[in-house]
């Protein structure tokens, strides 16, 4: 006899696949290998759906907001991922999935990743420029210590404050600095300082770990409450080596805890070396103007004329009898020069006298009106003339007049 | 001199005072007076930084005082 088949509804064969899913204890945990693809977040419910490939299948999975919250990165399409959770069916669609429980990127490791995302993401909003750093106060008179209160960290703080600039006073906020409450505290911290306005420069760090251990100077949070501290603050997170948001965020970053008390403070025997050293050259000032004063007061008081007066007087009285003597004898110089001149000209003078010219024989002639004659064109046969010779005069009668050739006037001396 | 007078105040005076005197365009009697201003400012940080002692104290400290 044929048997009749087994009539199954939909929802029955659903939920007896399901069962046997579930039966196997391969499928309640299972990890996996793939690339994120088909990435929707529902946001209002959290919940993330996914599916996940590889060269030449794929798989659904969804990631329940109960697991998804605890994620510290952002999925999205084409990334590898590695993948814990359970095979299922879910009975309404008949499709069977993974139901993830944890996903990790692949190769990278979660948090390095979630470093990098978050710092991606403030150095976008420009929290990190260099524009926005303040200044660290040089002389700060109250400094805020933000670290753990036991440990390392907190005491070498202290002691390089105490040894280097013990004139600042050091108010201590001790906190977790790891741990899930860790973050909330160093918050809260940054901003108790700030809201009571109680110092000058903040310290914020711990010492040397993992980078789990030191988290919490990654999250978003201590960015933000660093940034908008109004006070200026030193990060100080584990090792010289050591990374972390605060410190891109901080106004300035010390390698150690150490290093960031000594950043804080200057140094007390430094400081007292200027002090004595700045006494010393205002002595030296003081004295180099006094010397300059009374070099000049020796000066004056050497100077010739203003301790003996009648010495100014004495010399000029000589030399107004040296300008004396100079005078007359260059007067009788002059007169002498002058007489010397005179006796030239009247020799000159007398050698052109006609009464000379007479000496020497010359004769001159006059008419009957007594004008001299100089030409033979001034008289004519038989008129009188009157002769002047050295030493008298005669009288004549023209008998003849005679033309002579008439000479070269140059060759007249006179 | 005001002895309330915070260290960093004290030696930007003196620093001042130290750059006036190198001008050397002062009287006797200013250089006198900046001398002796100037000694008391170097005195007083002197006094200051090698006596100080640190004191520490915790932020609650600090809110209570506040309140």
């Amino acid at each position: 006899m044929i048997q009749k088949p087994v009539l199954l509804t939909v929802s029955q064969l659903n939920r007896y696949l399901k069962a046997k899913f579930e039966e196997d204890e391969h499928l309640r945990s299972v990890f996996l290998t793939g690339e994120i693809s088909n990435f929707t977040n529902h946001y209002k419910s959290g919940h993330l759906y996914f599916s996940l490939k590889d060269e030449t299948a794929a798989i659904k999975a969804v990631m329940f907001v109960s697991h998804a919250s605890r994620l510290r990165f952002l999925p999205k399409d084409g990334m590898k991922v590695l993948a814990r959770g359970r095979v299922s069916v879910y009975e309404a669609s008949g499709q069977y999935q993974l139901y993830v429980e944890d996903l990790q990127p692949d190769g990278i490791g979660a948090l390095n990743l979630a470093y990098e995302q978050m710092k991606q993401k403030l150095e976008k909003e420009g929290l990190f420029s260099p524009e926005r750093k303040k200044p660290i106060p040089k002389f700060p008179e109250r400094i805020g210590v933000i670290t753990s209160p036991t440990g390392a960290a907190v005491r070498d703080i202290q002691q390089i404050l105490a040894r280097r600039y013990p004139l600042a006073k050091v108010i201590l906020a001790p906190v977790l600095v790891q741990g899930e409450n860790a973050a909330p505290q160093i918050v809260n911290a940054i901003e108790r300082f700030n809201a009571l306005d109680c110092a000058d420069v903040l310290i914020v760090g711990r010492g040397g770990g993992s980078i789990e251990d030191l988290w919490a100077f990654n999250e978003e949070s201590v960015a933000r409450a660093v940034a908008a501290s109004h006070i200026p603050v030193i990060s100080a997170v584990g090792h010289e080596t050591d990374f972390t948001i605060c410190d891109f965020v901080a106004d300035l970053r010390a390698p150690t805890p150490s290093a960031a008390a000594e950043l804080a403070v200057p140094d007390r025997d430094e400081l007292l070396e200027v002090i004595s050293s700045l006494q010393y050259t205002m002595e030296q000032l003081l004295r180099a103007r006094l010397l300059h004063w009374k070099q000049q007061l020796d000066e004056l008081s050497a100077c010739r004329y203003l301790s003996s007066p009648e010495i100014w007087l004495t010399e000029h009285h000589r030399k107004l009898d040296t300008m004396t003597t100079r005078l007359s004898a260059s007067l009788r110089m002059r007169t002498a020069q002058e007489q010397g001149r005179l006796s030239a000209l009247a020799g000159k003078l007398d050698g052109l006298s006609p009464l000379k010219v007479l000496e020497r024989g010359f004769v001159y002639a006059t008419d009957s009106t007594g004008k001299l004659l100089t030409d033979v064109s001034e008289t004519a046969v038989g008129d009188a003339l009157r002769l002047r010779l050295r030493n008298g005069t005669v009288a004549c009668t023209v008998t003849s007049v005679e033309r002579m050739e008439e000479l070269d006037e140059s060759k007249h001396d006179v | 001199m005001n002895q309330n007078m915070t260290f960093e105040t004290a030696m930007k005076k003196l620093a001042q005072i130290v750059a006036k005197l190198e001008s050397g365009t002062l009287s006797l009697e200013e250089s006198l007076k900046l001398f002796e201003e100037g000694t008391a400012l170097s005195e007083h940080c002197y006094k200051k930084l090698a006596q100080a002692e640190q004191k520490i104290e915790e932020i609650d400290a600090m809110e209570k005082s506040h309140e």
